[in-house]
């Protein structure tokens, strides 16, 4: 979806035009960061976020945690008496932060999806043990953390959430398709597809 | 009757129990579930923030591989495989350029012809409540119960395109059709905090905590849901949930096909009953 506009186009016409959001009719009511179940951690509410793309404080924006934190769950949209869709603004940032090589502030969320995905294009599909126990190893925090897992690891197993079957990754025979998926987008962004 | 069925990734491990039960409560209202034949991971929300054309080619791999088994309609029980499912559909559909580009990267054709579904819009649309309700055996009368829809089954609206996406009342109707008593509760749609139980557990015991805790005030005996990531959030972390509020959480969750399976009379051990952190013991003693 890349529209290719000039540099001496604004950050808000780009943000505009790739998104189809009318970024400058918003309000400015903030409902949208009252229902964000997010915004608490966020570094920048969501309604600061328009508020920033029509000043073009592009720098701050792109390395920013909050674009990073967003999961398309629409409870803003769904608030908003300007009828906006604020996940289609936080998609079209973090392209562009991606596009233009900013580094987030945020670092977890980057990572841990970098790992899910390294499973799914290795595998076809996701593999929750796998997942949980590099994700865990690549924050750094298996020691702090492995409390936290304790309520949660056993008992899976316990109760039957989980078997031995679910330790050990298949792989789909598709992965080659999926794995192709993946090399061409990496080729299309230079290498960065996840 | 027959439909086209992506389980996904959880169904598969974390959330057994929902194929479990989706597929003995498909068996007894006579649908014939197909499974997409090889189906990958939907990309779930880690390819939705890492990169666009991805997070719509890999649920787009699965679209085009049931078109090619003449699936015209697709049921995906998880809520959020379902919401990157219907993603793919309709930004395909909407958009020739989109199309092609998802065509390139897949080296398949796709040519628009598949409708995904969630649990819900399955259910209440293509069963009927109707239906249904002729098959209960076991009502589940008395039973109190707080329907949780969360996000990703009605919204982004735009997406979802189904129910009301902050007042949804589909489930509510089916549950009253089972006999149950729908509770009236506040956090029906409120977000559990998902995927980011992963990165900050602490936002995720709290978000899923408001939830649990609303449920347990309104007076509710169990959470009903249609969403593993949900399940695992509301179910699993209510000890963490205890010990951050220092008030006592244990409110079972069951999924919707659990309750929708007791109701139709199906055996506890088909469905899948025993696999829930949070005991369900006074659920099943309450319709027994
Ligand atoms: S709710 Fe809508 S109008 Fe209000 S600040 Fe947010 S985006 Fe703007
Ligand atoms: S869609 Fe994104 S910005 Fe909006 S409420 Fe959900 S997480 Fe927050």
């Amino acid at each position: 979806m890349k529209v290719l506009l000039e540099e001496k186009h604004s950050l808000l016409e780009e943000v505009e035009a790739r998104s189809g959001q009318k970024v400058q009719e918003c309000y400015q009511c903030s409902k949208c960061s009252g229902g964000c179940p997010f915004s608490g951690i966020m570094d920048y509410a969501p309604n600061s976020i328009l508020e920033m793309i029509v000043y073009g404080l592009k720098d701050q924006l792109l390395s920013s945690k909050a674009i990073q934190m967003c999961i398309q769950c629409g409870t803003c949209g769904a608030q908003c008496p300007a009828g906006f869709e604020m996940y289609e603004v936080m998609n079209v940032l973090r392209e562009l932060a991606k596009e233009e090589g900013y580094v987030s502030r945020e670092v977890k969320i980057p990572k841990m999806n970098q790992i899910f995905l390294g499973e799914v294009r290795k595998g076809g599909r996701m593999h929750e043990v796998n997942l949980m126990v590099k994700n865990m190893l690549s924050q750094g925090e298996l020691v702090r953390d492995v409390t936290s897992l304790i309520p949660i690891g056993p008992p899976m197993f316990v109760k039957g959430i989980m078997g031995m079957g679910d330790v050990f990754a298949h792989k789909i025979q598709g992965q080659a398709q999926v794995e192709q998926i993946f090399a061409k987008i990496e080729k299309m962004r230079g290498g960065v597809a996840s | 009757m027959k439909s086209g069925y992506f389980p996904g990734c959880s169904l598969h491990s974390t959330a057994k129990n929902y194929e479990s039960s989706t597929q003995a409560v498909c068996k007894n209202l006579d649908v014939q579930l197909e499974e997409i034949p090889d189906w990958n991971c939907c990309g779930s929300t880690p390819a939705h923030q890492t990169d666009h054309l991805l997070a719509l080619a890999l649920p787009a791999r699965n679209l085009a591989l049931a078109e090619r088994a003449g699936m015209k309609e697709v049921l995906a029980p998880c809520a959020a495989c379902f919401n990157h499912l219907r993603t793919a559909e309709l930004e395909c559909a909407g958009n020739r350029e989109t199309q092609r580009r998802v065509e390139g990267v897949l080296g398949m054709t796709y040519g628009n012809s598949v409708h995904v579904m969630n649990i819900l819009e399955f259910l209440v649309e293509r069963v009927g409540i109707d239906k249904i309700s002729a098959k209960v055996k076991r009502p589940l009368k008395g039973l109190r119960i707080a329907p949780y829809y969360g996000c990703m089954l009605t919204r982004p609206a735009k997406i979802a395109r189904f129910d009301h996406p902050v007042n949804p009342l589909s489930m509510d109707h089916l549950l009253e059709a089972l006999g149950a008593d729908v509770v009236a509760w506040g956090a029906k749609t409120e977000c559990c905090g998902a995927a980011h139980v992963l990165t900050r557990p602490d936002v995720v015991i709290e978000l899923s905590g408001r939830i649990i805790y609303e449920a347990k005030d309104s007076g509710a005996d169990a959470v009903a849901t249609a969403c593993p990531m949900c399940m695992s959030n509301l179910d699993l972390r209510q000890n963490a949930m205890t010990k951050a509020t220092g008030k006592e959480a244990k409110v079972p969750v069951l999924y919707l096909t659990e309750l929708l399976g007791l109701a139709l009379g199906i055996s506890r051990a088909e469905l899948g009953m025993r696999k829930h952190v949070v005991s369900t013991a006074p659920v099943l003693e309450k319709i027994s």
